[in-house]
Order: structure tokens, then sequence, then C-alpha cells
């Protein structure tokens, strides 16, 4: 076992389900929004936060059990947390190991940071178009503005 | 390049270079045979929402949709439509879809021209929403230089005054950097072009500068795109009027620039541009006004199918 199997273990080891590492320390808490994990959840979670990772200083992790997130489920954090990697894990072995993916078009889960924009008066779904991975930018397919990486607010 | 009927005319973004000059060339048959098309649109119906003033671009709509032969009905003030009483703008529309064949809305909120236009099934012309697009200006824009200059490409384009809130400078560089234009933007410290539409611009590989006085950027232009720079932006009435003096347009000031400059504005004016320019051969703007009718014609009827 690596040694960084073994601090994913300290943390507590899930035999079925999904873990999501490297996440973004500042935004774990709205990763667990975006899931829909809140008290009517009934799996076992395990949130953490500021943990030390050799590769990004600080990360989070969440680990979900007999959840098994979907690339599509798992694309939705893209825009607060690039870096995340997530594993499938079934019988304490990790079946499958893949990183986030930006979808082209992100709906319903974000904020338009334009008090403006008909999305923030009227109750509809939010839409933004994909520019620009790294920095992220982002497109309102409504009031076309452009939103950056510290104006993305999940809603 | 896709058909035009049933399309909805939301933003200049969704168009591509080629149905831009589609939509001109329709322009150009209806500004020169208008006879033809007297009784093209009998018996449809222009439904005008303006759930924000705006006289003359509402009159500009009527007038078209009247010229091709169609009737028009609508509102002019807020007060008197249902949205003062708390009725979302989903249901107006959903409403107003029922009684007219085709929508020219205007609203003060961002994107509600796309948010009708995913209710409506037929087609919605977007008269301005909020600060974001006003599309048929800039068709009407558009159709005004190429008319002038024969093309619209490799221009040198000048726009001056508050090109920070100016909806009208955005899209129309946008849309002129496509077709390869250099751009000069003249504009007073804290009003310039936002960045994001410099990016953007960059992005497509536009050409653009960037100046404070017009003086380093007349040279060659061939055209000069003028708008109102207001009073209400500036905190201090003596940066105010510190301002205005360089950005007043006047007969000695345009001494040097080409005898080809054409100036547009999008109108009304009020001292940035002197009534001495209307005589000279660089005034262009009430011709530009006058274009509104044969752009908005062939927007309306090409979204209606009755030109292909
Ligand atoms: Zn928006």
């Amino acid at each position: 076992m690596t040694t960084d199997a073994k601090k994913v273990r300290r943390i507590s080891q899930i035999r079925n389900g999904t873990v999501i590492d490297h996440l973004n320390p500042h935004r774990v808490f709205e990763v667990v929004k975006i899931l829909y994990i809140d008290d009517t959840t009934e799996e076992t979670v395990t949130v953490g936060t500021n943990l030390q990772s050799k590769v990004i200083g600080k990360k989070g992790i969440i680990k979900i059990s007999n959840r098994f997130l979907t690339q599509e489920e798992v694309n939705r954090l893209s825009v607060i947390s690039p870096n995340a990697t997530v594993s499938i894990i079934e019988e304490y072995e990790v079946k499958k190991k893949f990183k986030v993916k930006f979808p082209q078009e992100v709906r319903a889960i974000l904020n338009c940071p334009n008090p403006n924009c008909v999305t923030s008066i009227e109750e509809i779904e939010t839409r933004f178009k994909l520019v620009q991975e790294s920095p992220i930018l982002l497109f309102c397919t409504y009031c076309e503005r452009y939103c950056r990486e510290n104006e993305i607010e999940i809603l | 390049m896709s058909t035009f009927e049933k399309r909805n005319i939301i933003s200049m973004r969704d168009f591509t270079k080629d149905e831009i000059l589609h939509v001109l060339e329709v322009a150009k048959v209806m500004d020169e045979e208008p006879s033809k098309y007297a009784h093209a649109l009998e018996g449809k119906i222009l439904a005008t929402l303006f759930f924000e003033p705006s006289t003359r671009t509402r009159l500009s709509f009527e007038s078209a949709m009247l010229r091709l032969g169609g009737g028009t009905m609508g509102f002019a003030d807020p007060g008197s439509s249902s949205s003062k009483k708390g009725e979302s703008l989903s249901d107006s529309i959903k409403i107003v879809e029922s009684y007219a064949d085709v929508i020219a809305m205007r609203h003060p909120v961002e994107g509600s021209a796309r948010l009708a236009s995913e209710i409506a099934d037929i087609p919605i012309l977007n008269a301005g929403d909020g600060s974001n697009q006003h599309p048929s200006q800039t068709f009407l824009d558009l159709y005004t230089i190429q008319q002038e200059k024969g093309t619209l490409e490799g221009l040198k384009v000048g726009f001056m005054g508050d090109l920070k809130y100016g909806r009208t400078v955005h899209s129309l560089a946008n849309a002129l950097g496509q077709f390869g234009c250099e751009l000069l933007f003249v504009s007073p410290k804290g009003l310039e072009m936002p960045s994001d539409s410099l990016e953007e611009l960059a992005r497509m590989g536009g050409k653009f500068k960037e100046f404070e006085n017009f003086e380093e950027a007349k040279g060659d232009l061939d055209i000069l795109y003028v708008t109102r720079i207001q009073r209400e932006r500036f905190g201090d009435d003596l940066d105010y009027d510190k301002v205005r003096e360089g950005y007043n347009i006047s007969k000695k000031f345009l001494e040097g620039c080409s005898p080809d400059l054409r100036i547009l504005h999008p109108l009304p004016r009020v001292d940035e541009l002197s009534a001495e320019v209307d005589e000279t051969p660089h005034a262009l703007y009430f011709r530009q006004a006058a274009n509104g009718i044969p752009t908005r014609m062939a927007l309306i009827a090409l979204v209606m199918g009755m030109v292909s």
C-alpha cells in the first residue's frame, strides 16, 4: 500500500462507494452541495478538508458509501475544483479512477454574478458555456457576461 | 447558412459572417424596392412589447411592419403592462404569443429576450435587453457602413465617447472585428471599452488600439462612431466639463481627417456632435437613422419566411 493510500485509510475506509480526492479545500462544502448531499442523505458520507497533500498543498476529500458517481455527475465539480480525482471503490478495491472533465455547458448549478441577469430575476435554470479551461472562463447564455473563477458561485 | 425562417434575432453572437451579410443583402432589396414587399405580410401582426420606453426604436419597428403590409399592436409604457403587477416575463410572453405572429421586445433585464425566445413559438426580435444586445441597431449600423463604403472588410473604424456603457459599441465592434477591421477606441479615463469586450476581440484575432484623445487616432479613419457621454457617469461636474471639451465634434475638430471620413451616431445626440457638422459630407447619422426601416423590414421578413 502506498503512503497516499494509507492516509486515505486514516480518514476512514469505505467498502463500496466513491472517493473524491484532491478537492480545492476552499470549496469542499460547495462540492457537497453540488452532489446533493444534505440531511436527507442516507448513505454514510465523510468530508475532510485542509488535509495535507504532496500534490496541491492542502486538499479536501469526500467519501460516499454505496453511491457510485458517474462521470457526468462528477463533471459538475469541474468549475470549482478542476483538479479533483474520483475513485470508484468496490470491496475496498479501486475499480475505476478518473479525473473531472469540463462540460461544454454548465447547467443549473451556478449563479450568474450579474444581478441584472434574467436568471437572477426569473425562476429559470442558469446556463453557462465554457469558453476557456485554464483559467476558467464561462459565458452566461442569457446576459452574455463573462464569468471568471473568483466570481463563480454555487446556487 | 441556416434558414432564417422562425429564427429569433437575439444577439449578434448568434450570426456568422455570411448570415450577417445575407441580412444586409435583404435590407438592400427592401431599401431599393420597398413597393415589391408592400403586401408581403398582409394579415400578420407584430407585437411591440416595450417594458422600457424607447419611442424611436418602437416606431421604427412598427413602421417597418406597416411597410410590409402587416399590422402592429403593443405597449410602450411599462406602467400599462402587467409586469408592474408582478406578472413574470414568461407569463406575459406566453399570453402575447397567441395574439401575434412575431414579437419585438425591449426589456431592462439582460437575457430577457433569450428567455422569451425559449418560451415563445413565434420569433422574437430583441429590441434591447438591458445593457446587453440590440441587434437590429447593430445590423443597421453595419448596413450603413457597407452602403457607404461598399464593403465591411478591412476598414479603419474609430469609436469615440462612452465606450464602457455604450452597448451599441460593443456589438458593432465585435462584428467589425470579425470582418477584419482595424478598431481605434477613443474614450475618457473611466469610460474605456470593458476588458471583457477587448479580450473577446483579441481571442477572435481582432485588431484594435486604445486612445485617450482623438488627435492621435484621427489619421486615415474611414468611419467614426460617436456615442454620448452622460453627465451622470461623472461624480464631479468639473470632470465632466473637462472631458466634454475634448469630445465635442465640430468642423474644426475634424480638420486633418480624411475627406472620406463618415460619422455615425446612434442618436439622439446632445452636444457631442455640433449641428454644423450636419452639412458636411462627413455626416452619415441621419441616413443611419433612416436605415433602421429597411434593416428592420429585412429582419421581420426573414424570420417570417417571406424572403429566404
Ligand atoms: Zn447572466
